[in-house]
């Protein structure tokens, strides 16, 4: 899954990011600020490995409340409770989302007649501290508690709670990163504001910055989570939904067949019994010569035969269409010798060159052998030179032929044949982009107008091309697909990209070329 | 010499009176079934010289005849098995051909005219049987 594997890539790359982001950080506040104390230096290490090493969103937060109490030792100064909250533009409130793990903070779970999680402030209670901290994007500080926690819960309340936990001043830091306001940090403590040094304001601010940039990575995580996971589902979703498309198609098509057959099977045994069979196929069948079939009704039937052999011919090519699509068409590559190749589907058409008096020319010469899957080429094959018998009046040549130019061998198929108004090639590979649409032109061509189309995306999952040119109106036309030698680069990308065979996977069905 | 015996199991009415007026115009002495069950009978007593199975049928389909005649082989022993068919490329072929009870081809009946079924059945008919 590609979508994943650059979700991976990218997740590395801000990990990374981030990491360089928060030493240069460090090292900026350590110029200016020095000179720390090696807690501190090794507390803001602590939150680098948080971010570096955490990519579950909760577990970080959690380390990220916690660190500054335990690796800093701020419990002995006064710190009571440190609580993070995230803003959620959706909901437009302030979510607690982490808390320390400290004794106060226990009792404090212990007593709220919320659950911690549950404490959401609305983001338009310009009355919360809060609130006011990330609005103002300023530092705010008060002795009652109950001012960054209205109106999530009462003042009454807070206050009485306050008195218990011996808690005097609260701190409002907003955590920031990148110049956008992710959510507040607040420190409650049990000292006056006053008696707060000056180093621990510097402290406290730089700590602020890491649990910014910390928390942003935490949450791209989390986003990237949620993204990979919901890729993933529909992505399982797609799959199902394709294998059911498929089924669906190949117990339809199976469910066609059925009476296909009989009509196909029926009109034969007229035409043959007392009638002439269209194609010159060949019969053990003892055929009635004593009732000949009145013209008109051998017309009839003749016409009948040739069209639900047609249908049949469609059912198949859908098939294959369905399945080239959905990508349950495996390659079983092997070496190929093109020429050959073209020398037996020669041998196939033959028959139905000479009923036209056609000339078939090869050109013999030796050619680098391709890789590719010889049966999907044959059938690329038998496509080209049955179009090319198809619009070629009697008395044409058919001409195949071979050009080496690395990485490729590029085979032509030229006829003498209708030709093609330029304007009309981009269509020709189109499904259904048989040129004249009517239904005798497309009845007298016997083809399905998928033939192209198909081809088209056998050569282009070979990582090859296919090209028509013609020099206009009854003056032929020139098929041109191209194959990669074996042991060239694109033959390697080949090999490695090709869609394997599965369970799912299955084989092209077989068309019948008619040349009528 | 008496004519082969051939034994076609197909459920589709059309398809198989059709099928049986070829095959007995060309001389062979031949048995119907309209399902597998039906199909199934006919094969265990054996003594036919081919036997032309449709796969997909109701009651019981060809898969399941053959894994019946696997765990319960034919009293007298038949020709061989072809599978007559509108499935293609199905994964079920490998699992007939995998049982190893005498399935030695398959047909997709769309792809042939009665007179290509003919030419098949002579063929089979005058391989050797090994």
């Amino acid at each position: 899954m590609p979508g994943l594997q650059f979700l991976a890539a990218s997740l590395s790359v801000l990990l990374i990011a981030g990491a360089f982001a928060l030493l240069g950080y460090i090292i900026v506040k350590l110029k200016t600020r020095s000179p720390y104390s090696k807690s501190t230096f090794e507390a803001i290490w602590e939150i680098e490995k948080v971010v570096l090493e955490t990519t579950d969103f909760d577990e970080a937060t959690h380390k990220v409340v916690n660190i500054i109490l335990t690796q800093l030792g701020y419990l002995k100064y006064g710190y009571q409770v440190i609580v993070l909250t995230l803003l959620d533009q959706q909901k437009g409130v302030l979510k607690r989302i982490a808390i320390s793990e400290t004794e106060a903070a226990g009792k404090f779970l212990k007593a709220s007649p919320i659950p911690f999680q549950n404490i959401e402030i609305p983001l338009t209670s310009n009355e919360n501290l809060s609130v006011k901290a990330i609005s103002d994007k300023q530092i705010k500080v008060t002795d009652k508690v109950a001012d960054v926690l209205y109106p999530a819960l009462s003042r009454k309340w807070v206050e009485d709670f306050q008195k218990q936990l011996g808690i005097k001043t609260s701190i409002v830091f907003p955590v920031t990163a990148k110049e956008k306001v992710l959510g507040a940090l607040i420190f409650s403590l049990n000292k006056e504001r006053s008696l707060m040094k000056p180093e621990e304001w510097t402290i406290l601010e730089s700590f602020v910055g890491s649990v910014g940039i910390a928390l942003d990575n935490a949450l791209l995580f989390k986003s990237l989570k949620s993204t990979t996971e919901q890729l993933a589902f529909a992505n399982t979703r797609l799959k199902e939904l394709d294998k059911l498309k498929d089924d669906f198609v190949s117990v339809a098509s199976h469910e066609l067949r059925t009476p296909m057959t009989a009509i196909k099977s029926y009109l034969w045994m007229g035409l043959n019994k007392y009638g002439k069979l269209p194609t010159k196929a060949k019969s053990d069948l003892k055929s009635n010569g004593q009732t000949k079939l009145p013209e008109d009704l051998q017309k009839y039937m003749s016409r009948a035969y040739i069209s639900v052999e047609r249908l049949i011919n469609l059912v198949n090519d859908m098939l294959n269409i369905s399945r080239i699509e959905s990508g349950r068409i495996a390659l079983r590559l092997t070496d190929v010798d093109l020429v050959q190749l073209a020398n037996d589907v020669i041998d196939e058409v033959k028959a139905k060159a000479a009923e036209k008096d056609i000339k078939l020319k090869l050109n013999v010469h030796i050619y680098p052998k391709v890789l590719a899957d010889p049966d999907k080429i044959h059938e690329v094959y038998l496509n080209l030179i049955g179009n090319a018998l198809k619009f070629t009046s009697t008395g044409g040549t058919v001409t195949v032929d071979f050009k080496e130019k690395l990485p490729f061998i590029y085979v032509s198929i030229t006829d003498t044949g209708v030709g093609i108004h330029k304007e009309d090639i981009s269509r020709l590979f189109t499904k259904f982009g048989r040129l004249d649409n009517s239904y005798v032109a497309s009845a007298s061509s016997g083809g399905t107008g998928l033939g192209l189309f198909i081809s088209k995306s056998l050569v282009e999952i070979h990582k090859g091309t296919i090209l028509a040119t013609s020099e206009g109106e009854n003056r032929g036309t020139t098929f041109t697909f191209s194959l990669p030698i074996i042991g060239t680069e694109i033959a390697t990308k080949l090999h490695h990209d090709a869609p394997q065979e599965t369970a799912d996977t299955k084989d092209l069905e077989k068309t019948s070329v008619n040349v009528i | 010499m008496n004519p082969k015996k051939i034994l076609l199991v197909e459920d589709d009415q059309f398809t198989r009176e059709l099928y049986e007026e070829v095959l007995k115009d060309a001389g062979f002495d031949t048995t119907t079934a309209v399902n597998g069950e039906e199909g199934l009978s006919h094969i265990q007593e054996g003594g036919f010289d081919l036997i032309l199975l449709d796969v997909m049928m109701p009651k019981m389909d060809g898969l399941e005849v053959l894994r019946s005649l696997r765990n319960e082989p034919p009293k007298t022993n038949n020709g061989p098995i072809v599978l007559l068919t509108n499935l293609t490329n199905d994964p079920v072929f490998n699992s007939a051909y995998g049982l190893n009870v005498g399935v030695k081809d398959h047909i997709v009946k769309s792809d042939i005219t009665p007179g290509d079924l003919l030419i098949k059945v002579k063929k089979f008919l005058e391989e050797p049987q090994s």
